[in-house]
């Protein structure tokens, strides 16, 4: 499990990114970190893999303080950031040189991988382009079978059809054992792929929950008008108002994370409100 | 502090790998410019180039060239792409620290030396000896001016080596920078202390120097029972092991 303890980060001279954070990430979950530009998302990741210190608190993986770098810490976590760096070596090469550092790398699933990604198994990697480097990395990271995969922006530089190739490898690689944490502003991007929402919003988390619980409580509809419903948040649409409401009877709708996470940084106190206070009575 | 010789040989042989071409690069620049400047001062002097001015070649381009190599070593943790990759790579900062230190020390003087003596192989027989045998230098021979050249190496190879993990970019520059503003530092420093005590003018002293000061019309010096060379030396050794033992702590603390 990673554990974020009352965790506050701030650069150098400037003010505090985060105050006080507590974020639990549990294994056998993907969640998707959404936040807006420069709320932090990157150095939450970046001080969740030791890789940027706090100013006071702190974070663990498996109890052990992630800040110390510790091989036994690292060769159970693997860490794709937005931009990659891939060394002039070919794919053998590189495999025979890294893999080595993660005692659970299965090869057969990393040559697997790359053939979903349509990656060229024979390549040098910087000859690579960059969208073919990353799918490089994201093989090797799924193969290393780490149990927590930390992922920034990793669609970022994917075409169309790679973005579903990932999708597909992603939910297939999930397993009991593992916790996969992607961060993202592209929310399309990760729908129907992850099962719990983490937002990032004025330097604390104020949302960790899991769809189906959202959807328990909020329900995702489109209106042609708002009026006589008890409407929460809504956007205007071709098609009508795209609208949340409380969720009173228990209907079953998906989750619109684009719709959701608008609404949350739009400081929607009565929707937040909603989500805590639903989170204390699960906590009951 | 966590140190497995499995991991270590995992971590050199990935270095290795991924550094060889540069490291080559670098010797044969490294022979290039030891050769030209060998051939140039050949060529200008009638003199042979003989053992002494060898020795004041190798001492030089040691210390410059040896610096400039140490300075790129941890540079890539200035990028913030490549700091990503090395710092999460399963192994000890220990290790890591020890992979950068011996190519930069150890496998860099074995490297120049045997590089030195390769290029004075092939072009001192070039210069003109007037009948006499032709004279190498002896790295450690009756002149110990090439072993006080290794030390020195040790000393600036320490803060070279630290400014290559502190420094985000510009490594060389900026710690030669740091370096000269301290020496500067430490001289006026200690001349202020110095001159506080005698309560006096005693000119400018470095650390480790005999005084000499006038009282009256009696000169005095404090001088060292003995030789300072020795102490000179354990000064130099102990500062370099402080400065390597802070570049292992600031690689530790090391941000991305």
């Amino acid at each position: 499990m990673i554990h974020i303890n009352n965790l506050s980060f701030g650069y150098k001279k400037g003010n505090l990114l985060f105050q006080n954070l507590e974020l639990s990430l549990s294994r056998g979950h993907i969640y998707g970190l959404l936040g807006k530009n420069g709320a932090g998302k990157s150095t939450l990741l970046k001080n969740m893999i030791g890789l940027a210190y706090p100013r006071s608190g702190s974070c663990t993986i498996d109890g052990a303080d992630v800040s110390k770098r510790s091989p036994k810490v690292l060769e159970n976590l693997y860490f794709i950031p937005e931009e990659i760096y891939v060394p002039s070596l070919s794919t053998a090469k590189f495999v025979a040189n890294t893999a080595c550092f993660y005692p659970k790398f299965n090869e057969q699933e990393f040559y697997g991988y790359l053939a979903e990604f349509e990656v060229p198994r024979h390549a040098i990697l910087d000859k690579l382009s960059f969208g073919q480097q990353k799918k490089f990395m994201i093989a090797f990271g799924l193969a290393s079978n780490t149990d927590f995969i930390v992922m920034d922006e990793p669609t970022n530089g994917l075409d169309i059809p790679s973005k579903v190739q990932f999708r597909k490898i992603i939910a297939s690689a999930l397993t009991e054992e593992r916790c996969m944490i992607i961060s993202t502003h592209q929310v399309r991007d990760l729908e129907s792929l992850i099962d719990t929402l983490v937002v990032l919003h004025n330097r604390e988390v104020v949302v960790n929950q899991e769809l189906d619980k959202i959807a328990e409580k909020l329900l995702f509809t489109t209106l042609s008008s708002t009026e006589g419903h008890e409407v929460l948040y809504a956007e205007e649409s071709y098609q009508g108002k795209h609208a949340i409401l409380p969720n009173h009877d228990g209907i079953y709708s998906r989750v619109d994370m684009e719709l959701f996470f608008n609404a949350i940084i739009s400081d929607n106190q009565l929707l937040l409100h909603m989500l805590k206070s639903n989170q204390l009575e699960n906590a009951i | 502090m966590q140190f497995s010789l499995k991991r270590f040989w995992w971590l050199f042989k990935k270095h290795t790998a991924e550094q060889y071409k540069y490291y080559l690069m670098s010797v044969a620049v490294l022979m290039g410019i030891m050769a030209i400047f060998i051939t140039f001062l050949i060529y200008s002097e009638n003199q042979p180039f003989d053992a002494g001015k060898q020795t004041i070649m190798f001492i030089l381009l040691l210390l410059a060239t040896g610096t400039i190599f140490t300075s790129t070593v941890f540079a890539h943790l200035g990028e913030k792409r490549k700091a990503i990759a090395a710092l999460t790579l399963p192994a000890s900062h220990f290790e890591k620290y020890l992979v950068g230190w011996l190519y930069s020390y150890v496998f860099f003087q074995l490297v120049y030396i045997a590089c030195f003596y390769l290029v004075l192989f092939i072009v001192l027989p070039l210069d003109d000896w007037g009948g006499k045998e032709i004279e190498y230098m002896a790295l450690f021979g009756t002149d110990d001016a090439p072993e006080v050249a290794l030390l020195l190496f040790l000393f600036l190879h320490s803060i070279a080596f630290w400014g290559s993990i502190f420094f985000e970019k510009w490594h060389f520059i900026k710690t030669t920078f740091l370096f000269i503003l301290v020496v500067f530092a430490v001289v006026l420093l200690n001349t202020g202390v110095w001159q506080t005590i005698i309560d006096g003018d005693i000119g400018d002293v470095g650390p480790f120097e005999n005084i000499n000061f006038m009282r009256g019309e009696e000169l005095y010096q404090v001088r060292f029972p003995h030789d300072n060379e020795f102490l000179m030396r354990l000064a130099l050794v102990g500062t370099a092991l402080f400065i390597w033992a802070a570049a292992y702590f600031r690689l530790r603390e090391k941000e991305v």
